[in-house]
């Protein structure tokens, strides 16, 4: 084997009293979770990173748990998106579901965890927006004075101006809690591949309670793999102040607003990302004037 | 062929090649870090005997040795104990180059000209006839795909043995004496089975060949060269006027093909007449001027990608009935029924035939698609919503097949054999370029049915010539089925000679019994609609259905060719950048003429009808600068953005 | 590392680099090529089973193949699942191209194996092979005639056992 060609340290804790005693002893040590955003990098492998320590969180079984109450579920970090469907196809969100539908075959979200879509370094899902529209709250566990502590945090706290979600040093997503969402209008759409086609590609989550012509709480996240994520309450109040149908010189000057959202927070977006987030907000604008105009009068 | 040698993994070397981005570059200094007894670095200057491989006529370098040619050309190979260690001691090589003039390739050929009649409609009437113009381009495309493969030389005894996916392993041998100077006798071919989308195993396995057998001879150990798969397509760019009368019937055409070969033509005359035989269009007309002509680049080389230039310019003429027919309000079907006669005009590159197969596969596929009533709807819809409200369109593409190589490349290169009977009641047969196993097998048994009993053992073919190409790429069918009855033939007459003769006796023919009057020989036709939309959010033409049919003169196994011509269609929309959905339906019928002639290359005609019908119908929804192929969401949002 | 794994029924004992995929460590260690390895380009080329289920080989570590069982198209093709599947190749006429038969073979048979008949969870599966060898409607063909023919097997035996 050549020399430059370093074999990374395996830890394998199998409960979080190993996890903190590995972590206290190597705080550089790379989380490793279901491993898709890391193995899908170009040229992952081989690597010359000297003395790498990797913390191999899948034989920890607090973090596979999975439990709920009649307010909300709550998933250990390393529970994988499959799992997450196939446990909560009928009380999650819409959003949510349609989300890890769009990701695509169940070769991928076998092996995609809840905890490692959200913490990776780079957007390779479209999973982090998704759950800060749902308001999701996440259990985060770091190390203060040596010792293991943990904190519930709203995930929007943990997006920083660039868009990226940033976790404390030294610290690892160990529970994620999703609230049932009550709200009647709920869209995700995902144009492009985040994980072969990142330059160009653009996702947008978005619910509301469609209440006549008006949207109550509306919450709106969009995407971009190679930028981050823009979220702003000041776009979902633009959206609560609509009244439904939006005719075209009302949708016009929307538009305007969001891109001018985007071009503040996000410099370097491609002309075809410009044009699928145009496209989508296009169909929801569509959606919701269709579903405005058609909603029954007894669901006030 | 022999078996594999089961040699351990461990006691090898594995290799991987460096590549130089931008041609056009001279290398002046090759840095390597210090490399022990376990690595091997092999530069153009390390090739024991010439740096180069030559197909037909042409060269060029397996390892750019001074000057890099063309964008990503190899600029060297490493070979280490283990892909690990080769990769991460390639990443601290540096390659340092200076610019450097660009050489004229002084073999490009003269420009292909071709026509008949001297009509000219400028010097008419004023009025009487209006000019229709069209370009038609295809990107030069030289890109590595996804696909990993290797090629593992290693000696045993006094044999070389190769083992490498190939649809030319004469041509691997070939190139490995040349190199190594290893005796063709000893190179032992052992074939991986592959699937050539875009022949991209015809001509990359053997100069991966030539430097994997270097380095064992180097080394003394087996060595195994890894890359991914090479796919390259030479530029098109087709423009092309004609003079149509106040009906609407061509009376006089021009047409220039421009062919971008890369760095090196390979094959650049056979090249010109293949295309120059898709650039005749099926109409009458009074007069007609075509010329071909081939550049170079600073691309990688490109000449073979399914086809030999002919799916190109069948292509570029399809999208150009289409547009004649705009000009008369026709749809494209109802406008071919309009111009087209019964006969198909002879030239010297294809023969004078009815056109009633053809244009029977049209109607079926007019028919079930509802073609006429599409289009005109397409039409309307546009007139009415403008550009950015209506992006559907529906593409129409009909025409024939050609067989093999031209007339003329066949007389040149002489394919011949010679089968003997000898005295212990044994066949052996001498030729000059098969060696497919599964062809071979078949030829044994046909023979073995006429000499020996029904016992193909007894039947041996063996190959000596320089000239050897086999199961090779799709334009070499007509080669295989007349060789086929050729030596049945010969098998016949022998069958006599054996009794009437001492033995051995020996008879020589040529791999076809007589040459065609023209060029190519018609055969097989087909009519591919294609139908498109631009999806709006994100600007990505989808292809949502495909109607094909298609008649060939003779069917040898009706589900091979099912699959054949299903899996090229898809391949080359989706190649040409067409999005292939979930809800995409495909209609393909196959016929039988029962002519029993020459077999035609189906994947060449059906890879031309593709382009064809998808720019067509790229056209018809995004508009001309859409219909430039490949096409992407990017090149459809900056047209709109235009 | 020292990595304990089954490999097609073959109990190895590999010195591995801890974090090599596992399709490089079938190419290169084990000797098959008919796996690929793209680089983080997602080809859909390397698909193997993985304890029963069917994973892209790239995605997979080498320190997880610790007392796990892995079946490459080189052992499966041997077996009885794959006849179903070769026999649903012939019935339906449509047969994948070289390039992806291994890797398309095995995500069939775990769609097969799982009994999935629903169009769009059969074509979202095979969305990750990016050959266009297949259209839609074969590929789903094959699916659907492939558990038919091991419903009826599987009948069969249950009938003589």
């Amino acid at each position: 084997m050549y020399e430059g060609l370093s074999s990374p340290n395996i830890h394998t804790p199998r409960n979080m009293q190993e996890y903190s005693t590995i972590i206290l002893h190597y705080p550089e040590s790379t989380l490793w979770a279901g491993g898709t955003f890391i193995m899908s990098r170009p040229d992952a492998y081989p690597s010359r990173k000297p003395n790498q320590e990797i913390i191999y969180l899948g034989e920890i079984d607090e973090l596979h748990r999975f439990q709920r109450n009649d307010r909300f579920a709550e998933f250990g970090s390393m529970v994988t998106l499959d799992e997450i469907i196939s446990t909560g196809k009928t009380v999650l969100p819409k959003v949510l579901m349609d989300n890890i539908e769009n990701i695509g075959s169940r070769l991928i979200t076998r092996r995609a965890t809840i905890g490692g879509a959200i913490a990776a370094n780079e957007l390779t899902t479209s999973f982090p927006g998704t759950l800060i529209v749902l308001d999701t709250n996440v259990e985060i566990k770091y190390i203060k004075k040596r010792r293991l502590h943990s904190r519930w945090i709203q995930l929007t706290r943990l997006l920083d101006r660039s868009g990226h979600i940033v976790i404390p040093s030294q610290g690892m997503i160990s529970r994620v809690r999703i609230a049932f969402s009550d709200k009647n209008y709920q869209n995700f759409s995902s144009v492009g591949s985040f994980l072969t086609d990142p330059e160009d590609s653009v996702s947008i989550a978005f619910a509301a309670t469609l209440n006549q012509d008006v949207l109550l709480n509306p919450t709106i996240a969009l995407t971009y793999p190679k930028m981050g994520i823009l979220y702003s309450r000041d776009i979902d109040n633009v959206f609560s102040s609509l009244r439904f149908p939006l005719d075209d010189e009302e949708y016009k000057s929307l538009e305007m607003i969001i891109f001018t959202f985007i071009d503040s927070s996000f410099q370097g977006l491609s002309n075809l990302q410009r044009v699928r987030t145009r496209g989508i907000l296009r169909e929801i604008i569509d959606d919701l004037n269709e579903k405005a105009l058609t909603m029954p009068l007894q669901e006030e | 062929m022999a078996d594999r040698k089961n040699f351990s993994r461990y006691n090898m070397r594995c290799g991987i090649l460096i590549h130089v981005p931008q041609g056009g570059v001279r290398i002046t200094r090759i840095n390597a870090p210090e490399m022990d007894s376990r690595f091997l670095l092999l530069t153009g200057n390390d090739m024991p005997g010439d740096d180069s491989f030559s197909i037909f006529s042409s060269s060029f370098p397996i390892i750019a040795k001074e000057t890099v040619a063309y964008n990503g050309q190899v600029a060297a190979a490493l070979f280490a104990p283990d892909y690990e260690s080769a990769v991460l001691m390639a990443n601290d090589i540096r390659i340092e180059t200076e610019e450097a003039g660009t050489d004229t390739e002084d073999s490009v050929p003269y420009p292909l000209e071709y026509g008949w009649g001297d009509f000219n409609p400028e010097e008419e009437e004023e009025g009487k006839y209006r000019k229709v113009e069209s370009s038609f381009s295809l990107a030069h495309t030289a890109a590595r795909g996804m696909r990993l493969y290797t090629v593992t030389a290693w000696i045993e005894g006094a044999n070389l043995h190769i083992e490498a996916p190939s649809e030319w392993p004469e041509l691997i041998r070939d190139t490995v004496e040349h190199v190594t100077g290893y005796p063709k006798r000893n190179i032992v071919m052992h074939l991986v089975p592959y699937t050539a989308r875009n022949d991209e195993f015809l001509l990359e396995p053997a100069a991966l060949a030539a430097i994997s057998a270097t380095a064992t001879i180097r080394t003394g150990l087996p060595c195994e060269l890894r890359t991914e798969t090479l796919y390259s397509h030479p530029g098109i760019s087709v423009k092309r006027e004609t003079w149509i009368d106040d009906e609407g019937k061509p009376a006089s055409e021009k047409v220039v093909m421009t062919v971008d070969q890369g760095a090196f033509t390979i094959l650049p005359e056979e090249y010109q007449r293949q295309a120059c035989a898709g650039l005749i269009p099926p109409y009458p007309l009074k007069s007609f001027k075509a010329a071909v002509k081939v550049t170079t680049s600073l691309n990688a080389p490109a000449a073979f990608a399914l086809s030999l230039g002919y799916s190109e310019a069948l292509a570029s003429t399809e999208y150009h009935i289409s547009r004649l027919a705009e000009k008369t309000e026709l749809t494209p079907y109802l406008y071919r029924a309009s111009v087209e006669k019964e006969k198909r005009r002879f030239t010297d590159y294809l023969p004078g035939f009815d056109l009633d197969d053809q244009k029977k596969t049209a109607e079926t596929v007019a028919s079930r698609s509802s073609y006429n009533r599409k289009w005109a709807a397409n039409s309307f819809h546009k007139r009415d919503f403008g550009i950015m409200g209506y992006l559907r369109g529906i593409g129409f593409a009909s025409g024939t097949g050609i067989a093999g190589f031209s007339t003329t490349f066949r007389k040149s290169s002489g394919f011949g054999a010679m089968m003997t009977y000898t005295q212990k009641h044994n066949v052996i047969v001498n030729t000059s370029y098969i060696n497919h196993p599964g062809t071979v097998r078949r030829w044994k048994k046909s023979i073995a049915d006429r000499l020996t009993d029904g016992m193909p053992d007894k039947v041996a073919f063996s190959d000596h010539g320089n000239d050897s190409m086999d199961i090779g790429p799709d334009v070499l069918s007509r080669i295989v089925a007349s060789f086929s009855s050729q030596l049945d033939n010969a098998a016949k007459k022998l069958a006599v000679l054996k009794e009437e003769e001492a033995l051995p006796v020996s008879l020589k023919f040529d791999a076809e019994d007589s040459y065609y009057p023209c060029e190519f020989e018609n055969a097989g036709c087909g009519t591919v609609v294609c139908e498109i939309s631009i999806r709006q959010s994100d600007m990505k033409p989808v292809a949502t259905a495909l109607w094909a049919a298609f008649s060939f003169p003779s069917i040898l196994e009706a589900e091979s060719l099912r699959n054949s011509l299903k899996r090229t269609l898809m391949m080359t929309l989706s190649e040409f950048g067409a999005e292939i959905p979930m809800d995409f339906q495909m209609n393909i019928d196959i016929s039988s003429a029962g002519s029993g002639g020459a077999l035609s290359s189906p994947q060449e005609l059906a890879r031309g009808l593709a382009i064809g019908a998808l720019s067509d119908a790229l056209m018809q929804a995004a508009g001309k600068e859409a219909a430039a192929l490949p096409t992407s969401s990017s090149i459809i949002e900056e047209l709109f953005r235009k | 590392m020292k990595i304990d794994c089954t490999i097609d029924g073959k109990t190895l004992t590999l010195s591995l680099n801890s974090d090599k995929p596992l399709s490089l460590i079938l190419r290169e260690n084990i000797g098959i090529d008919s796996i690929n390895h793209c680089n983080g380009k997602v080809c859909g080329l390397c698909a193997v089973l993985l304890d029963g289920k069917a994973v892209l080989s790239c995605l997979v570590p080498a320190f997880e193949l610790n007392g796990k069982e892995v079946i490459t198209f080189e052992a499966f093709q041997r077996t009885r699942g794959m006849k179903d599947i070769e026999k649903a190749y012939e019935m339906t006429g449509a047969t994948p191209c070289n390039s992806c038969y291994a890797s398309r073979s095995m995500i069939f048979e775990s769609l097969i194996a799982e009994g999935v008949t629903d169009r769009s969870e059969i074509l979202k599966q095979l969305s990750l092979v990016k050959c266009r060898c297949m259209t839609p409607d074969d590929e789903v063909n094959v699916v659907l005639k492939a558990i038919e023919i091991r419903r009826k097997r599987n009948v069969r035996r249950s009938q003589f056992a």
